[in-house]
């Protein structure tokens, strides 16, 4: 969107139709606002986190950043710092753009084969807007004290293995597979789930997930992989502090900021700094991880607290959406104090209160920030399935993700909670 | 929609007729006579017959448990189609002669991140969405859309 900050003469001359027209939104007026939270201070478990403008550039805004590092197994020499890696809990696994690895380390991961054969074991990762695709590697990766020893880790656009499958890229053909099309350097999945597939990926071939590719340049073909050789949580293989995670974001102002600092911290109920308190844990789909939102009276089964999700998306007709070709193109132009309610576990309906901005006002007034936590916009045109509490919802909240089969803060995972 | 489950098929009328003839499904904008390759090329298996409306609505349930909806006029064209699953099913084919604009656009830069993409053009409207493990989507052509219908009613 910011690449139309270059209009933004014009856009002014629209803001006065785009609703609402204060600076930044609904800061004063609404709800009055809830203390900030304490963000946990330096810990074992514990990785700054940062919403930052990340390595490819203004287009992508409200995605939280940590740094790992990557080594080779075993290794404590062949290793990188990795900074800009995407906090997903809407994904599992690790993956690492191949540009950003150096040459000696990208040689030193060992490849996973199929089975005893020397064929190399190559994923397709499906996202709703594209596919990144590269082989499936061992190593070992490190984030604030944790480690994990030789995971899976998905090496996504590695020059090796340019043959691309067609049942990988016909789903959604948009291949993300550098920096810029993926929009950070990598991306640490923390999601509820213990692998990126699960069980269906072991029982049986599954179209777009993953292949076996001969080196002799013949035809990837389709695999199973059994779960253990999955791209799998980094969380579960660490030795403590293993059940799950919470994200912790600051209170950001309405109208945004360039950065904003919170924590990743590791584990659920582990250590001094970890407890659920009083969070309330959502009724949670053990199998698609999704929570039922309620919303204008609408049921929207398919719900999440997802912070791969870069703004709040649902549909409301009574807001409008900026205009093309305005700074906030394609998200919500109208102001507004808004409220849906969440099923717990406990089968109570929780409010889950939110604020919604002008984006063209947020982002003309503040072209270069990169937190905006009133940034809405719809999911087509009309009634959806979901409602997606995405990263703003984050802004001055504890979110907890508990994994699959995980015992987290006496309520066994997979779990969302705040 | 009503839903008509395997056991009581036969209770569907006219339109589900023409699917117990066909037991498979097409493109968007393909014939019902053409049906079969949809079911094969997704490895799936006609789990319901329904309707919305009076319009039929086949469901093919693949074996890695994504639902497939597809959605016919009366004259047995397929105006929409839907899924939902854990992972997003062959588009290719679920989109026919429609595919080739769908990819050019799908390429394009775009509102919604790694979450959600939606692609209108005249006479084709994809919407993408979810995360791994929960996807769903929809497509439909405007054009042969029927009148009673809304974009709301494909599910």
């Amino acid at each position: 969107m910011h690449k139309h900050l270059a209009l933004a003469l014009s856009s002014l001359l629209l803001l006065a139709s785009c609703g609402g027209g204060g600076h930044g939104g609904l800061s004063s007026g609404g709800a009055p606002s809830p203390p900030p939270i304490g963000i946990a201070g330096p810990g074992p478990n514990v990785a700054t986190m940062t919403v930052e403008i990340g390595p490819a550039g203004l287009t992508f805004v409200n995605i939280p950043f940590v740094t790992l590092t990557v080594c080779a197994p075993g290794s404590t020499t062949n290793c990188q710092t990795i900074e800009n890696v995407e906090v997903d809990t809407g994904s599992t696994g690790v993956r690492i753009i191949a540009s950003v690895l150096n040459a000696s380390l990208l040689s030193a991961l060992p490849q996973q084969f199929v089975g005893a054969t020397t064929t190399p074991v190559v994923e397709c990762a499906q996202f709703a807007d594209g596919y990144s695709w590269g082989p499936v590697v061992s190593a070992d990766v490190s984030i604030s004290s944790e480690k994990a020893s030789g995971i899976p880790i998905q090496v996504i656009g590695d020059p090796s293995f340019t043959q691309i499958p067609t049942d990988c890229s016909t789903p959604v053909p948009n291949e993300e597979d550098s920096v810029a099309t993926f929009g950070a350097n990598g991306i640490i999945g923390v999601g509820l789930f213990a692998q990126d597939c699960g069980s269906a990926c072991a029982s049986g071939v599954v179209s777009g997930t993953y292949y076996g590719c001969p080196t002799n340049g013949q035809t990837c073909t389709g695999i199973t992989e059994a779960t253990n050789l999955q791209v799998s949580h980094p969380v579960t293989a660490f030795a403590t502090d293993n059940n799950g995670v919470i994200v912790e974001l600051p209170t950001v102002a309405a109208g945004g900021a360039a950065t904003a600092t919170g924590a990743l911290v590791f584990g659920i109920g582990t250590e001094s700094n970890n407890g659920l308190g009083s969070a309330t844990i959502f009724d949670t789909d053990p199998n698609a991880g999704t929570i039922t939102v309620t919303f204008n009276g609408t049921q929207y089964p398919l719900s999440a607290l997802d912070s791969g999700s870069n703004a709040l998306y649902f549909n409301d007709s009574s807001l409008s959406v900026c205009a093309s070709g305005t700074a906030g193109d394609g998200f919500f132009c109208t102001a507004a104090n808004l409220s849906a309610t969440i099923k717990t576990l406990a089968g109570t309906q929780a409010t889950a209160s939110f604020t919604i901005g002008d984006a063209t006002t947020m982002i003309e007034n503040d072209p270069t920030a990169a937190a905006f936590p009133q940034l809405g916009g719809p999911i087509g045109t009309m009634e959806s399935e979901t409602f997606d509490f995405g990263l703003p919802y984050f802004y001055n909240r504890k979110v907890f993700t508990a994994i699959e089969g995980m015992k987290a803060g006496g309520t066994t995972g997979p779990y969302v909670a705040y | 929609m009503k839903s008509f489950k395997r056991g009581s098929l036969l209770a569907a009328l006219g339109v589900a007729a023409l699917a117990l003839a066909s037991p498979a499904l097409a493109a968007l904008g393909g014939d019902v006579s053409s049906i079969d390759a949809d079911r094969v090329s997704l490895k799936g298996a006609v789990t319901a017959f329904s309707t919305v409306k009076g319009y039929g609505v086949h469901e093919i349930t693949t074996a890695s448990g994504v639902h497939v909806h597809e959605y016919l006029t009366a004259d047995g064209k397929v105006f929409a189609v839907s899924w939902q699953g854990p992972f997003i099913p062959d588009l290719k084919q679920m989109l026919g002669a429609y595919y080739a604009r769908y990819a050019e656009a799908a390429s394009g830069p775009h509102v919604g991140g790694h979450r959600h993409l939606r692609i209108e053009q005249p006479g084709l409207v994809v919407e993408s969405n979810g995360r791994m493990r929960a996807f769903y989507g929809r497509a439909w052509d405007p054009a042969l859309l029927p009148e009673n219908l809304t974009p709301a009613d494909i599910r």
